[in-house]
C-alpha cells in the first residue's frame, strides 16, 4: 500500500516525539539516582585504592561514611602550593579531565589523604588519560613516602572487553603495590613489559608484567601515570624534604 | 506456525548465530570472558524482544519506504532506556555493559528480527520470536565465552578453574584464545558441529 509524502512526514514526527519524550523523561527521572552512583562509585574507588576497603560488596551509605570518617581532600596548584577553594565547590568536583584545558597557573589539582590521628598514613590522586578506545579513569595511592605505591584502580573505561579491561581488574591492579615512582630524584612511571621482569632487573622496582593482547591499554596506563604524577611533582617534592628534614630532626633528638 | 516452534526454533534449528550467521561482529568481540557473554546476551534478548512488540503493535502503519529509519529509531530508544534503567539500578552491571551499547544498536539479529519477522506478524509471537532468537544468539555467545575463559584465561567467571599444580608442570594459557582469531575457530567449530548434526546445508 503506498501512502502519501505527508502521512510519511507525520508518521515519522510523530514517532520521533514520541521516542524523544520518552528518553528525555527517563533521563531527566533517574538523573539524581545516576548522580549518587557516579558520587559513590568514585568515592569507594579512592577508599579501595588507599585500601579502607577491598572488594566486598558494602552499602553506598557505608561507603559515604568511611569516605566522611577517613578521607581529607584539598587541592594544589601547579606550583605545588595548597589553594582554597571559592565557596559552594568541593574538591569532589572538580573535573581532572577539565583542568587540562585551562591555562597551567589556574589548574587545580585534587589530592586526597587518608588520615590516621596526626599522621597522613596515604596520598591519592586521581589519573585519567587515553587507552586504544576509550579514556581511563582512577586513583593512585602512594604510601605517605610519596614513593611507594600503596594501591591503583580503573573505575571507567571503554577498553575491549576481556583484554585492555582488564585494567580493572584485581589481579592487574595488585602488580602495582609496593613498586616506586621516584628514580633516583626523577619521578618515573611504571613500566609495563610483556613478560613478568626478571627477579635481578635493575628496574624491578619500576616493572610490571602486562595483559596478553592489550598492549597499547599498556602503553596508555604508562603514559597516564607519568603524566599526572607530573603535576603534582612539585607539591611532592615539598612534602618529601620536610619528610626528610622531619627524619633528621629526630636523628638529632 | 504454533508459538511454541517460533519460540523454540531460533534456539537450535534456526540459530541466528550459527545458521543465520548475524551478530557475528559482537559475537567475537565480547566472549573473551564468560561474565560480559552473559551481560550481553541477556541485554540483547531483552532489546529484541521488546522491539519486536514495540514494531508489531505499530507494523500496519509503518510506511514502507521509511520502515528501516522508524526500526532503527525504536531500537535506538530500547538500547538508550535499558542503559539508563542499567546505570540508576544496576550501576555495577552498566559499567560491565557501557561499551557495547553501542554494538547493540548495530547488532545485526535485532533489526533482521524486526525485518523478517515483527513487521508481518502479531504482537505476543514478535515478543516469542524476540526471546528465542535472543536466548539462541545467548547460548553462542556463553558457550564461546566460557571456553575462551577456561582456556585463555584458566579462570571461570573470575573463580580459578584449572588447578596450579597443571600449571606447576608446564600447562600454560593459550594465548590464541584471548584473540579475536580464537573466536573465529571455535565459532567455526560450533557451526560445523551443528551442521553435521542438524544436515543442515546452505540453498544453493
Amino acid at each position: 500500500m503506498r501512502r502519501s509524502n505527508l502521512y510519511t512526514f507525520f508518521f515519522i514526527t510523530v514517532v520521533t516525539i514520541i521516542c524523544a519524550g520518552l528518553l528525555s523523561t527517563a533521563a531527566y527521572l533517574l538523573k539524581e539516582k545516576q548522580q549518587v552512583n557516579v558520587e559513590v562509585d568514585m568515592k569507594k574507588n579512592i577508599l579501595k585504592a588507599v585500601k579502607l576497603i577491598g572488594n566486598e560488596k558494602i552499602s553506598q551509605q557505608e561507603v559515604l561514611d568511611s569516605y566522611n570518617n577517613n578521607i581529607e581532600s584539598y587541592v594544589v596548584d601547579n606550583l605545588g602550593e595548597i589553594i582554597e577553594l571559592s565557596d559552594g565547590i568541593s574538591v569532589e568536583d572538580i573535573d581532572p579531565e577539565k583542568e587540562d584545558t585551562k591555562p597551567l597557573n589556574e589548574r587545580m589539582y585534587p589530592i586526597y589523604v587518608k588520615r590516621e590521628g596526626s599522621k597522613i598514613s596515604a596520598y591519592c590522586i586521581p589519573i585519567i588519560g587515553k587507552g586504544l578506545w576509550s579514556t581511563m579513569y582512577g586513583y593512585l595511592a602512594l604510601e605517605p613516602n610519596l614513593n611507594t605505591i600503596m594501591g591503583i584502580t580503573f573505575y571507567k573505561q571503554g577498553e575491549t572487553p576481556g583484554l585492555g579491561s582488564e585494567v580493572e581488574s584485581e589481579g592487574f591492579q595488585s602488580k602495582f603495590v609496593g613498586k616506586e615512582v621516584w628514580k633516583s630524584d626523577d619521578l618515573v612511571s611504571i613500566k609495563i613489559l610483556k613478560l613478568e621482569p626478571a627477579s635481578d632487573s635493575p628496574n624491578i622496582k619500576h616493572e610490571i608484567a602486562g595483559i596478553s593482547g592489550a598492549t597499547k591499554t599498556c602503553e596508555g596506563v604508562m603514559d597516564l601515570l607519568l603524566k599526572d604524577l607530573l603535576k603534582y611533582e612539585k607539591y611532592f617534592r615539598k612534602i618529601r624534604n620536610e619528610n626528610v628534614i622531619e627524619e633528621v630532626v629526630t636523628d638529632v633528638k | 506456525m504454533s508459538n511454541k516452534k517460533t519460540f523454540f526454533e531460533p534456539i537450535v534449528h534456526n540459530n541466528p548465530v550459527t545458521i543465520q550467521i548475524l551478530g557475528i561482529c559482537s559475537a567475537l568481540a565480547v566472549t573473551t570472558q564468560l561474565k560480559p557473554s552473559l551481560v550481553m546476551g541477556i541485554a540483547v534478548t531483552i532489546i529484541i524482544a521488546l522491539s519486536n512488540l514495540v514494531v508489531s503493535l505499530i507494523r500496519s502503519f509503518i510506511p514502507k519506504n521509511i520502515r528501516i529509519i522508524v526500526e532503527m529509531t525504536v531500537i535506538a530508544t530500547m538500547v538508550i532506556l535499558v542503559d539508563q534503567i542499567l546505570r540508576a539500578y544496576l550501576f555495577d552491571v552498566s559499567k560491565q555493559l557501557s561499551v557495547f551499547v553501542g554494538l547493540i544498536i548495530t547488532n545485526c539479529i535485532v533489526l533482521g528480527r524486526l525485518e523478517g519477522f515483527a513487521l508481518t506478524n502479531k504482537p505476543v509471537p514478535s515478543i516469542l520470536d524476540g526471546f528465542g532468537n535472543g536466548i539462541g544468539y545467548s547460548l553462542i555467545l556463553v558457550a564461546v565465552g566460557a571456553t575462551r575463559e577456561i582456556f585463555g584465561a584458566g579462570t571461570l567467571l573470575g573463580f580459578q578453574v584449572i588447578p596450579q599444580s597443571l600449571y606447576d608442570v608446564g600447562y600454560v594459557n593459550n594465548g590464541l584464545m584471548v584473540l579475536a582469531p580464537g573466536a573465529f575457530f571455535l565459532l567455526g567449530l560450533i557451526v560445523w558441529l551443528q551442521r553435521a548434526v542438524t544436515g543442515h546445508y546452505e540453498e544453493e
